[in-house]
């Protein structure tokens, strides 16, 4: 190493490290929780042989093996890793095909590269895993110490480099071209004889994998945008052999401009591809997850996200603390698309994924299991942790023990959720239950009704119907009907379930309640048998009094009711895309 | 230190030697998955490795026959040497093996009561084909028909949809159990039927002029020119109690056949009304008749508990490609009290297999929905008592033989189907049925697909999912008149 190497070497891998660190920890933490939860790392030989049904085995098995990982809060630290590692052999690479001194500086591209891409969903572990591969298998190449031996050695990890590695490997070709032009013997036929057998084994192998032809050159990414990262090596290689000259020229200028140069790339890099705002959706759906309700709530005040399925989580947050009446207004609501989305064709697998989390929480376990699967199904790699156990709770309150105990056998050969798995198991086989197993028991409906799989009513109606005392689904039947503006509905089911509860009436009832009053011509002696809030009656007057004042006014009613339900009542519209 | 070393080598081969000691002896049969106690087996099944649900630290299986043994030694699962066991089965024809198990747990040995496994020397169709989809049915995502050979473990994928651009594919079926004749329906935008004839593949768009829909389920005729299929418009909903999940009901459905040589579509008036449901149709073994089931319409979905559908069976003359005129019902729904369908006939024309549940059309989510075996020349009904489990029992196929059927059962867990086999013998009388067995015995722990659809045949078929996938890009569809 030259002496400027050995100083800033060390600075590096810190600076890397901690960056990346503190950027998904702090900043992206839910993209991992996610990943996790998308992922079923089994520890079984038949797991393990499942991966040679796909080239890349090694790079996806040990991929997927780190995902697992990001269970933890410090998840973090494995892509921080991961990047230390990508820059080191990067560097590694590089120093053996050019002599530069910057080898170590211009690495960091690869990080750089890696890291936009880890903003994404579905960018997975296995790709960077795949391109560290390919490297470490290059620099074994490197060993080789005569012709003879580089063939054979190229041949080989040429027939296995992209079984092992994956699309990454697609680059060999060209580094071992940069080597033999480092060392002035470029052996045409033997490069072309690598090249030739790189190049066409994906092809060739792909009916074997039963991939399409672009699936079988980016696996195992799913999409071309991983090539970013073999494609920022290429372009580290070219700049080192390029620019060397430039470089010692005017070396005090290159020291500045490609630092800053790297920033600008990363900063623009993730401004372009970290998607926050769907970061944020996740944060409220992964604390729906753990079950930090409270935490739901302060973020969603936080964000105010004017997004359907930010008001999904907040809603659920809402009714688990049974205030849903009381501050459903205080956030932005796309009619009932916020408290039971549509789960269609046209969603995102993201949102059928977390579509069961409404049901399981009303207590409606069918459409909370058909959820369930669809969000197994159509998740990408078809096995997910977060919908083993949904599966499996759902069965545990079903009292179906033979269905969770498949769900749960799977779960105990993960590494993070076998002691959950195992204690359920134990409970089963020893026939226990608990207080929240006996609390969702008692609300499963005794008798039965069919319909449609996007028929929400029905089956809100139904549930409320079978147990008139399932709080939960009373709130979200009744603001499915306020949010649809079916007053009448609303004022029937009211009277029907919720007369009965001995509570204050909720502030978007009573306000729903003496609309519908009005418009029923209800006398002063049946307003008053609802115990309405004076104050909300007073509201109410003067609400009315503007509206008609103004002929209906949006600006001179919007300052004073944004949140009331009269004002949505009269204004909310749903916007056609 | 040399010495040291030696020293705990020849102690750790001393004690790994000691076999088990104060055995003691059980009167239960080990809690053995999948279920092979007890079980009739063909000469030529792939090995019956299995586990045992109490996680032994040591397990020892030894399996005796008349001649000859295997003993497999694991800890929690054995796995069964291939060309022993298949040496063990061919020198125990219409004898059986006994399996003893002994176990280690919690420091104890335990051997338990020993069972037997009946092998038969009527081989089952060597190849079953499945389509592996998650039990929801009505959306799919990822799917395969796959080609297993039942006297190994090597599998083939027949048809992927991730070469087909995610359509969805069902319905696979042989015709005379033979790989040389097969079809099933692939949907999308540049889907059909596909018909395999003799590694020949075709598509073929089966929705004519005046069909309610493609072509649905189906049955090759005995001599391969004609397909009889029915037509249906399909309609899920889900339950709301906690033992039914889904259920499935045609809202339309007709019958048509097809004559595959002309891509022309044939029918009677009678068997596309609308005043009644007619489905599941197949020939008979002979192929002189077509046996469906038939249902009144009702009003659906509110009276889906009474649609209940017959077994019907009409005419049918090859030579002149023409269905017959009068409707003979076999099984009455009322009379008997359920609702049949998936109607398959043995290749001996002797028996007619069929699934009721308590109402419908779409068995597979019915927990009750059972097997039954009705004898053609007596009429007889048999309701495999012995071969029923709890939960689903449908979609069977015979062998050529007609002394062996396939059938998806969810006996399991209720949920995930997986295909058991069952011996018929020459009396008529059905053996208590086992399910396929794979090498590594925790594998249908871990999936998370349904065995749907399992079809057997006597031989492979002769294409792959390249083929398919050529077929499926580039072959333009026939048109059926």
């Amino acid at each position: 190493m030259t002496a400027y190497e050995k100083k800033v070497f060390w600075i590096f891998p810190l600076v890397i490290a901690g960056l990346s660190f503190l950027f998904f920890q702090l900043f992206y933490p839910y993209h991992l929780f996610l990943k996790e939860q998308i992922r079923l790392f089994l520890y079984t030989p038949d797991y393990f042989l499942s991966y040679f049904n796909k080239p890349a085995w090694l790079a996806s098995y040990i991929g997927d093996f780190l995902t697992q990982f990001f269970y933890l809060r410090g998840g973090a630290a494995i892509l921080s890793l991961i990047f230390v590692l990508e820059w080191l052999l990067g560097a590694m690479v590089l120093r053996n095909l050019l002599p530069s001194g910057k080898v170590f500086v211009w690495a960091l591209l690869l990080v750089i590269a890696d890291w936009i891409l880890h903003c994404d969903t579905l960018h997975s572990v296995a790709v960077s895993i795949g391109f560290i591969l390919t490297l470490a298998l290059f620099l074994v190449y490197t060993i080789a110490s005569n012709r003879w031996l580089a063939l054979i050695s190229g041949v080989v990890f040429a027939l296995i480099g992209y079984w092992l590695a994956g699309s990454s490997f697609l680059i060999f070709p060209i580094l071992v071209l940069a080597l033999d032009l480092k060392k002035g013997k470029v052996r045409l036929p033997e490069w072309l004889l690598n090249g030739v057998i790189v190049f066409s084994i994906p092809l060739a192998s792909r009916h074997h994998f039963l991939l399409t032809p672009i699936q079988a050159f980016i696996f195992p990414a799913f999409n071309v945008r991983s090539a970013l990262l073999p494609g920022a090596f290429i372009v580290a290689l070219s700049s080192v052999l390029f620019l060397e000259k430039i470089e010692i020229r005017y070396s005090r200028f290159t020291n500045i401009l490609i630092p800053f140069t790297f920033i600008s790339l990363l900063i623009a890099g993730i401004m372009t591809t970290a998607n926050f705002n769907f970061e944020k959706i996740l944060s409220l759906d992964g604390e729906t997850y753990f079950g930090n309700t409270d935490r739901v709530i302060g973020l969603s005040k936080q964000y105010n996200l004017k997004n359907k399925q930010a008001t999904y989580f907040t809603n659920i947050a809402l009714a688990r603390k049974g205030v849903l009446p009381e501050y459903l207004l205080d956030f932005y609501q796309p009619f009932s698309n916020g408290l039971i989305p549509p789960v269609t064709p046209e969603e995102s697998w993201q949102s059928i994924f977390v579509s069961n989390e409404v049901f399981f929480l009303i207590g409606d376990m069918n459409m909370a299991q058909h959820s369930a699967m669809l969000g197994n199904t159509f998740s990408p790699y078809q096995r997910s942790s977060r919908m083993m156990r949904r599966l499996a709770e759902i069965n545990l309150v079903n009292g179906d023990s033979a269905a969770a105990t498949k769900y749960l056998r799977i779960l105990s050969k993960t590494l993070f959720h076998r002691e959950w798995a195992d204690s359920q198991l134990k409970m089963i086989q020893s026939s226990e239950s608990n207080n929240w197993l006996t609390s969702k028991r008692r609300l499963l409906p005794n008798s039965d009704i069919l319909r449609k799989s996007n028929d929400y009513l029905s089956s809100l109606q139904f549930l409320v119907e079978q147990h008139s005392d399932n709080a939960v689904a009373v709130d979200y039947l009744l603001c499915y009907l306020l949010l649809n503006k079916d007053l009448k509905s609303f004022r029937e089911n009211y009277d029907r379930y919720c007369l009965k509860i001995n509570r204050p009436v909720p502030k978007v009832y009573a306000e729903a309640l003496l609309a519908q009053l009005v418009t029923d011509g209800a006398s002063q002696q049946e307003a008053l048998s609802y115990s309405i809030n004076p104050e909300t009656v007073k509201w109410f007057a003067e609400y009315t009094r503007i509206f008609e004042q103004t002929s209906g006014d949006i600006n001179a009613l919007n300052k004073q009711f944004a949140k009331s339900y009269w004002f949505y009542y009269h204004f909310a519209t749903i916007q056609k895309k | 230190m040399r010495a040291y070393l030696i020293g705990y080598l020849i102690a750790v081969v001393i004690f790994s030697c000691s076999g088990p000691e104060n055995v003691k002896i059980s009167q239960e049969f080990p809690p053995v998955y999948p279920d092979y106690i007890g079980v009739t087996i063909p000469q030529n099944i792939s090995p019956l490795n299995f586990l045992l649900r109490n996680h032994p630290e040591k397990l020892i299986v030894t399996i005796k026959g008349k001649s000859d043994s295997i003993t497999v030694k694991g800890e929690q699962k054995i796995e069964i040497p291939i060309g022993h066991w298949t040496n063990l089965l061919t020198s125990s024809l219409n004898d059986s093996l006994t399996v003893q198990v002994l176990i280690r747990l919690n420091g104890e040995w335990i051997q338990y009561k020993s069972f037997q496994w009946h092998v038969k020397s009527d081989k089952i169709d060597s190849y079953l084909s499945y389509r592996l989809i998650e039990p929801g049915y009505e959306v799919w995502n990822k799917l395969q028909i796959v080609e297993r050979n039942v006297g190994n473990f090597d599998e083939r994928v027949l048809v992927d949809n991730n070469l087909t651009k995610g359509s969805c594919m069902n319905c696979h079926i042989h015709g005379n159990q033979n790989g040389r004749l097969s079809m099933f329906h692939l949907r999308g935008e540049k889907g059909g039927t596909i018909l395999n004839r003799d590694g020949k593949l075709r598509k073929i768009n089966t929705r004519g002029k005046g069909m309610i829909s493609n072509a649905v389920y189906g049955d090759f005729h005995p001599g391969g020119r004609y397909a009889v299929f029915s037509t249906n418009i399909i309609i899920p909903e889900l339950h709301a109690n906690r033992t039914d999940q889904l259920e499935v009901y045609d809202t339309a459905s007709d019958l048509v056949v097809i004559d595959l040589d002309s891509d022309k579509a044939i029918t009677k008036p009678f068997l596309s009304d609308t005043t009644a449901f007619e489905t599941f149709p197949v020939f008979s073994a002979d192929g002189k008749w077509i046996y469906f089931c038939s249902a009144p319409r009702v009003v659906l979905p509110d009276s889906i508990k009474s649609l209940k559908y017959n077994i019907c069976r009409v005419g049918f003359e090859a030579a002149k490609g023409e269905i017959g005129t009068k409707v003979d019902t076999l099984w009455n729904a009322k009379k008997m009290g359920g609702s049949v369908c998936h109607l398959k006939a043995s290749p001996d024309g002797k028996f007619l297999l069929y699934t009721v549940a308590d109402y419908g059309t779409f068995p597979i989510w019915h927990r009750e929905a059972d097997l039954q075996m009705m004898n053609l020349q007596t009429g007889e009904v048999d309701k495999l008592k012995g071969v029923n489990g709890p939960n689903s029992d449908s979609y069977h196929s015979w062998s050529s033989n007609s002394r062996w059927f396939v059938f998806a059962s969810k006996r399991d867990d209720g949920i995930y189907g997986k295909p058991y086999f069952c011996y018929i013998d020459a009396s008529g009388k059905a053996h208590k049925p086992f399910v396929l067995p794979q090498r590594d015995p925790e594998t249908y722990d871990n999936m998370l697909k349904s065995f749907n659809i399992p079809d057997l045949s006597d031989s492979p078929v002769a294409f792959d999912a390249a083929d398919i996938e050529k077929v499926y890009m580039d072959q333009e569809a026939e048109q059926v008149k």
